[in-house]
């Protein structure tokens, strides 16, 4: 895939890549800069895997198939097809499979739901119509305590929506009490 | 309370429509964050399989800025008319517009910034600003070369990337149709559309201004209606088409252009309402009001009625030639 422009999508030549100072596009001449690394060369290799000869380890879950590698997590023998590379090294289909399930795994995480913000949400936005408060605080508390220890963002560390909602809403369920027992 | 930390943020977030972008650096890959609502959805790309990553200007910030200046400008020019607690009032308004002239200087041009990897090129909008681009470029670009190694202009291999060929990946079939017909997605219709109306405006207005009649005025209101909708439409349309660069600036400078007017009259009509409290409320009543006066009579408005015949004829026409010749060598 080469390089292009991304405004008018036209073909970046040599002399527009990896410049020190922005250089205009050849067709629209817009300022642009565009860095392109030794990948963009590298041709991927296309192996199958070789067919298994007598005497040779077969693959686990190709038994026809010569065994390349074999599974950081479950030992299981793999040919070039399954062997996946990740951080910790080569693993297997089905291990990267569970090691995707399992929650704390944040290398395979593609969403999260937001529950801290949630809570926040539920907690302040009612505020604005006061009435709905009514139903909202108890539904915070029930939505912060169940997902407490729930997995957060990725990319956040702290989970100080929880407490503030939880206060937030506490004082919510204090001011309908009182209320209720003054009038 | 707090996990450890894997990621480090390079850019954003950057709020859309209906979502805010951000992007972040991990161990070995680049994570980019899109939060809707309360789900976050997470894009990653490997920095051993990152092949090119490129940022092109977008006037976006410029005409921001224009837009920015603009209003605080009305605001002020609009205190200066008035004066008491409503000066005040719009010179309270100005300042968070003009505060934010010098902070838009300083964060500089926009621009569009992307990832290419060996199977996608994927638009980043968490990185809007040039500088930060350029910013993000160097120091992910110094991990990637430091895990693929350097490629220097010099050694670039010139008949390789020949050999890459033509663009192969398209992102999107959209993209696809309009590489066989680059004029596709934005012909010109929706533009010359737009040109018409605004030179109808501005017979419009000079027939509001002269002849004393409330038709008219509605008229304009409604004329000002239709305008706005072409107006998104000729914007949307001119998307990644294939129109003139003029074309497209004719077309911008018509949306700051009927965005100021929309501001002037809403401000002038606000300070017509306050000045005559209990008199004049609403759109209906200020063009019966506005309708017998001459233009002796019509103060601050007439120079708004001036604005919106010369703006309207000038954009109009310009756009409108424009936009034929275009059409023309498109056709060619």
């Amino acid at each position: 895939m080469r390089p292009v422009c991304p405004k008018c999508k036209a073909e970046l030549g040599p002399f527009s890549l990896n410049t020190a100072v922005p250089v205009p596009c050849p067709k629209c001449q817009t300022p642009q800069t565009t860095l392109v690394f030794p990948s963009l060369f590298r041709e991927k290799p296309v192996n199958p895997g070789a067919a298994l000869m007598d005497g040779e380890s077969g693959c686990f879950f190709h038994p026809g198939k010569q065994a390349a590698a074999v599974c950081s997590r479950c030992g299981r023998f793999l040919c070039s097809l399954c062997e996946i590379e990740i951080q910790e090294g080569v693993v297997c289909p089905s291990c990267l499979a569970g090691k995707a399930k399992s929650e704390g795994e944040a290398e395979f995480t593609q969403s999260r739901t937001l529950y801290d913000n949630m809570a926040m949400g539920m907690a302040v936005f009612p505020m604005l119509a006061i009435w709905p408060t009514l139903v909202s605080a108890p539904l915070t508390w029930v939505v912060a305590l169940k997902y407490w220890k729930s997995p957060i963002s990725l990319v956040r560390r702290s989970r100080w929506r929880f407490p503030v909602a939880l206060v937030i809403s506490g004082l919510q369920m204090a001011g309908w009490a009182a209320f209720f027992f003054l009038v | 309370m707090a996990s450890p930390k894997i990621y480090t943020r390079l850019a954003g977030p950057r709020g859309r429509l209906a979502s805010y972008h951000s992007l972040y650096l991990g161990p070995d890959h680049l994570l980019s964050v899109i939060s809707q609502g309360f789900e976050e959805r997470y894009r990653r790309f490997p920095l051993a399989d990152i092949q090119a990553m490129g940022a092109t200007r977008t006037q976006g910030g410029t005409v921001g800025l224009a837009a920015d200046g603009l209003i605080a400008l009305l605001f002020a020019l609009a205190a200066f008319e008035t004066d008491g607690g409503l000066s005040i009032f719009l010179w309270v308004m100005a300042a968070p517009f003009a505060l934010a002239i010098p902070i838009l200087l300083w964060l500089g041009p926009t621009c569009t910034f992307y990832v290419q990897t060996s199977v996608q090129r994927t638009r980043l909008p968490a990185v809007k600003r040039f500088r930060k681009a350029l910013a993000v470029m160097e120091r992910v670009g110094g991990l990637v070369e430091a895990g693929q190694g350097r490629l220097n202009t010099a050694s670039m291999p010139l008949e390789a990337l020949e050999a890459l060929g033509p663009r192969e990946a398209i992102t999107s079939r959209a993209e696809s149709r309009q590489d066989q017909d680059p004029v596709r997605s934005g012909k010109g219709g929706w533009h010359l559309a737009l040109f018409y109306t605004l030179l109808a405006d501005a017979v419009v207005a000079a027939a509001s201004f002269t002849l004393p009649q409330v038709l008219w005025n509605y008229l304009e209101t409604i004329l000002f209606l239709v305008l706005a909708g072409l107006m998104v439409t000729a914007l949307v349309k001119q998307t990644k088409s294939g129109l003139s660069r003029d074309v497209r600036v004719i077309t911008g400078v018509t949306g700051v252009y009927l965005v100021s007017l929309f501001f002037l009259s809403q401000i002038l009509a606000f300070v017509l309402q306050v000045s005559q409290p209990g008199q004049i409320m609403g759109q209906a009543k200020i063009a019966v009001y506005l309708a017998p006066l001459s233009p002796q009579e019509m103060g601050a408005f007439f120079w708004l009625y001036l604005f919106e015949m010369t703006g309207s004829l000038l954009l109009g026409g310009m756009g409108l030639i424009r936009t034929v010749r275009s059409r023309a060598a498109a056709r060619a």
